[in-house]
């Protein structure tokens, strides 16, 4: 790396940091860096340094907001009396991204992982209870993952809710689509055949 | 080298990189090995969810020449254990038996005792043949003498005097000394747990008995309290720390 000033080694070395990326795309991204007019080196500089100094959590559904209360948690076209309860704010993303949900959102900042030693305390699920009351939250949808690990976060809230007035409900898995049944795993397969309906 | 097959049972994985995983199995004719499964994130055919802890998988691996660590080839499911993912307690126990393996048991040594004994666990555990707690005890007590530190409960670790001549219904155990200390031999030293002789009795049964009758045996809740009890603290206290998913399955007693 000799043969670049030091401004460019620095720059490669802290790209080359960011996940995914090695040496060699670091060195092309730099270089492109170099090239790119002034103001679209500003931009960027900009919006990185604005993203850690703006973007916290939603003190209501700790989903990621430039405000203390998020944009969804605001709306109130949508359906305040339904939450949706995710694992990371990606997942509320990929949720929203599907249109199929109209309520709000509650992101458990994690899963429960006996081996990682994250148990019920550390992630938000004290708030998911005092939301119900606060909120009169009638449905809850639980949207963890279909891991081992989401699965049995999803049976614990599950049995935690049963002391409240709240129709519990919990995503379907199955088959998905444009899938290929023999590539489809049998716990997978199971499901899908146990939940078929009529047509 | 040709590939590898071997019955495992899935221990934890780690991500690695945006798409592959890092993968720890407790293998039938390996005993524990750590693979990696390329691309295990992002192919919906390869590996579609059959790697989740506690699956016994019938496993295809090939060891590089090079350094590295080897490269899972293909996965099938044998059992998924499905009722362990809907149950937190019962996830909470299966991850204690994986972390005390995944901590206790030395890479590539073959172990058909302890898989035997772990498959046997699980399955009850999916099964719910066993309380819980129960299972715990058996699993610990067995798996403890498996490793070479069985608990010594037949007589005293000083004078020798055996159990059932000691006069005492308490009796106690030091964890310094792995076994019982009788009333007359008793220090003021610390690390004592205090058991009566009916669980040591119950205890001595699920360490030694037939495993096809484990599931018979019935625990007093006062064997049951006293035995997770001494378990708990024996194990902590020569693995040297105390397990994450004991923490954890402390944490959801309460």
């Amino acid at each position: 790396m000799r043969y670049y000033p030091s401004p460019i080694v620095n720059l490669i070395s802290n790209i080359s940091k960011l996940p995914g990326i090695g040496q060699k795309t670091a060195e092309r991204l730099a270089l492109y860096i170099l090239r790119a007019p002034k103001i679209e080196v500003e931009q960027l500089s900009r919006s990185i340094l604005e993203v850690k100094e703006r973007i916290r959590l939603c003190s209501k559904c700790f989903a990621l907001s430039d405000k203390p209360v998020c944009g969804i948690c605001n709306d109130h076209s949508r359906a305040l009396n339904m939450v949706c309860v995710v694992e990371q704010p990606a997942d509320m993303v990929a949720v929203e991204k599907s249109g199929a949900y109209r309520g709000r959102y509650h992101v458990l900042q994690g899963v429960l992982s006996p081996m990682d030693g994250v148990g019920p305390e550390n992630i938000r699920l004290r708030e998911l209870m005092s939301r119900i009351t606060e909120e009169k939250i009638t449905e809850v949808v639980l949207a963890t993952s279909t891991s081992v690990e989401g699965e049995a976060t999803s049976s614990y809230i599950a049995d935690r809710l049963k002391k409240y007035p709240v129709k519990i409900t919990r995503i379907a898995s199955g088959i998905p689509m444009g899938g290929d049944l023999k590539y489809v795993d049998e716990v997978t397969l199971k499901r899908a055949m146990d939940g078929r309906y009529a047509v | 080298m040709s590939p590898i097959s071997t019955p495992a049972i899935m221990l934890r994985r780690v991500e690695y990189g945006d798409y592959d995983l890092i993968i720890t199995f407790f293998s039938l004719y390996r005993g524990k090995i750590s693979l990696i499964a390329k691309s295990a994130k992002k192919s919906t055919k390869r590996f579609s969810g059959i790697l989740e802890p506690f699956s016994v998988l019938q496993l295809v691996y090939s060891v590089s020449r090079r350094k590295g660590l080897p490269v899972l080839q293909e996965a099938s499911l044998i059992k998924p254990f499905s009722n362990i993912r809907l149950d937190i307690k019962k996830m909470a126990y299966a991850g204690y038996m994986a972390e005390l393996i995944n901590e206790w048991v030395e890479e590539k040594v073959e172990q058909a005792s302890t898989y035997a004994l772990f498959q046997y666990a699980l399955e009850a555990l999916d099964q719910s043949d066993m309380h819980e707690d129960a299972l715990s005890i058996l699993f610990q007590m067995r798996f403890m003498g498996l490793s070479g530190f069985r608990p010594n409960l037949n007589y005293c670790s000083l004078c020798r005097t055996r159990t059932e001549n000691i006069h005492q219904q308490q009796i106690v155990f030091d964890l310094t000394k792995g076994g019982l200390v009788c009333d007359k031999c008793l220090s003021a030293a610390s690390k004592q747990i205090s058991l009566s002789k009916g669980t040591i009795k119950q205890l001595l049964w699920v360490e030694r008995g037939d495993l096809r009758k484990a599931t018979r045996i019935r625990f007093s809740s006062l064997a049951l309290q006293e035995g997770l009890a001494f378990l708990e603290a024996f194990v902590p206290f020569h693995l040297g720390k105390e397990p994450r998913s004991l923490q954890f399955l402390k944490q959801l007693r309460k």
